[in-house]
């Protein structure tokens, strides 16, 4: 049996500035309302023991390739963007992404950071990567599915 | 890709590739040993004609794929219209003559470029000045339009000086903070003072144009920021589909 929850996200509230300085311009970039998920769905799978937690863009799914973060952690992410489209954690019990979610929170921020420092820049996939990090700091009704 | 159902790509294809290996099969048909049957024949009777039907009709699909996929460029522009108003009010109702706002897009033919499809405000509503995707994916930025396409996020530039009124220290600034050429902005009818750059995308989720806003005052888009366009951003996504 699977239990989901939908949470809209406003745009206003994680989209976020960054400094770019490029051949002495300097900008606050932010992302396009394209690359900035407008809802987020999580689910749990009773069966499969494991949650997943899927962001819904303006723009409908690409392909996606899996990036293990850990044994239990995936991201998948978008072949040509670089956005999140979903973390799945896997052998948890119902009622225990909370606990994890400090787990789940670095390993998204060490994926922005790497994509910081890569060449040549990917701006949305890193600005994407930050704003799912703040969604999951922010929001507490994400960890209380069906929890 | 170019729009419309797939019998009218394979059906250009096939023109195409027909025209591009006609000389091949007028060849083969001059050489086919006596008698030459009906068909050969046919064919040899309409060596010109084959070439420019083939031609022509690669040109009446282009229209009529134009005249049907492509928004309107009234809907476009009443619709960029709406923007302008909205976001830049003026007191007669008008448009506000500070401010403009335009769509670039890729060429039907030249792909890899940026060029203007629809424009509000201003004095003209066409321009002759495209900027390269080409080079700009290659972090050689051409213009503001190429830089917010190769950065693919939303861009905003503000302060710049007078480009018609300012020392030679702040000309170079300006040609640097656009990425655009003396040349280019002498040919440009509008110098800008701030920008608002939006990669536009389709369905599939592909970048097809840039939303341009404008201002000839320095602070004149501070109220702009990316998530002003969470609504709009579907629509122009829809009026492009």
């Amino acid at each position: 049996m699977e239990k989901t929850r939908k949470i809209n996200l406003e745009a206003a509230r994680y989209n976020l500035l960054k400094g770019i300085t490029i051949r002495g311009v300097k900008v606050q970039g932010s992302l396009s309302p394209y690359d900035i998920p407008r809802e987020a769905a999580v689910s749990y799978d009773e069966m499969a023991r494991e949650y997943k937690i899927h962001f819904v863009y303006l723009t409908p799914d690409e392909p996606k390739s899996e990036r293990k973060a850990s044994p239990e952690i995936s991201l998948f992410l978008g072949q040509t963007s670089g956005k999140l489209y979903d973390i799945v954690v896997r052998r948890q019990e119902l009622g225990s992404l909370f606990k994890i979610r400090l787990e789940l929170i670095a390993k998204i921020s060490d994926l922005a950071q790497e994509t910081e420092k890569s060449t040549p820049p990917n701006y949305i996939k890193e600005l994407n990567l930050l704003v799912a990090k703040k969604f999951l700091e922010e929001n507490q009704e994400l960890y209380s599915v069906a929890g | 890709m170019s729009p419309g159902p797939t019998w009218s790509k394979i059906g250009k294809y096939v023109l195409t590739a027909l025209l591009a290996s006609w000389t091949a099969i007028y060849t083969w048909a001059t050489s086919y040993p006596d008698p030459k049957p009906w068909h050969i024949l046919a064919l040899l009777s309409f060596r010109i004609w084959v070439p420019i039907g083939a031609a022509l009709l690669i040109v009446v699909l282009e229209i009529y794929l134009e005249v049907k996929y492509q928004a309107s460029r009234t809907v476009l522009k009443k619709f960029l219209d709406h923007l302008h108003k909205k976001y830049f009010p003026h007191p007669t109702g008008g448009l506000n003559p500070f401010c403009r706002v335009t769509l670039f897009t890729l060429g039907s033919i030249r792909r890899k470029s940026l060029g203007v499809r629809s424009r509000s405000g201003g004095f003209r509503r066409t321009s002759k000045v495209r900027w390269s995707i080409k080079r700009s994916e290659a972090e050689d930025f051409h213009g503001i339009a190429g830089y917010a396409w190769a950065l693919g996020i939303f861009v905003p530039i503000d302060g710049l000086p007078d480009y018609d009124n300012c020392s030679p220290e702040e000309k170079v600034r300006y040609l640097r903070e656009t990425f655009a050429t003396e040349k280019e902005v002498s040919r440009l009818h509008w110098k800008a003072r701030s920008y608002r750059g939006l990669v536009v995308k389709n369905q599939r989720g592909d970048k097809i144009g840039v939303l341009m806003m404008e201002s000839r005052q320095p602070d004149g888009l501070a109220h702009i920021n990316a998530d002003t366009f969470t609504g709009e951003a579907e629509y122009l996504q829809l009026l492009l589909a």
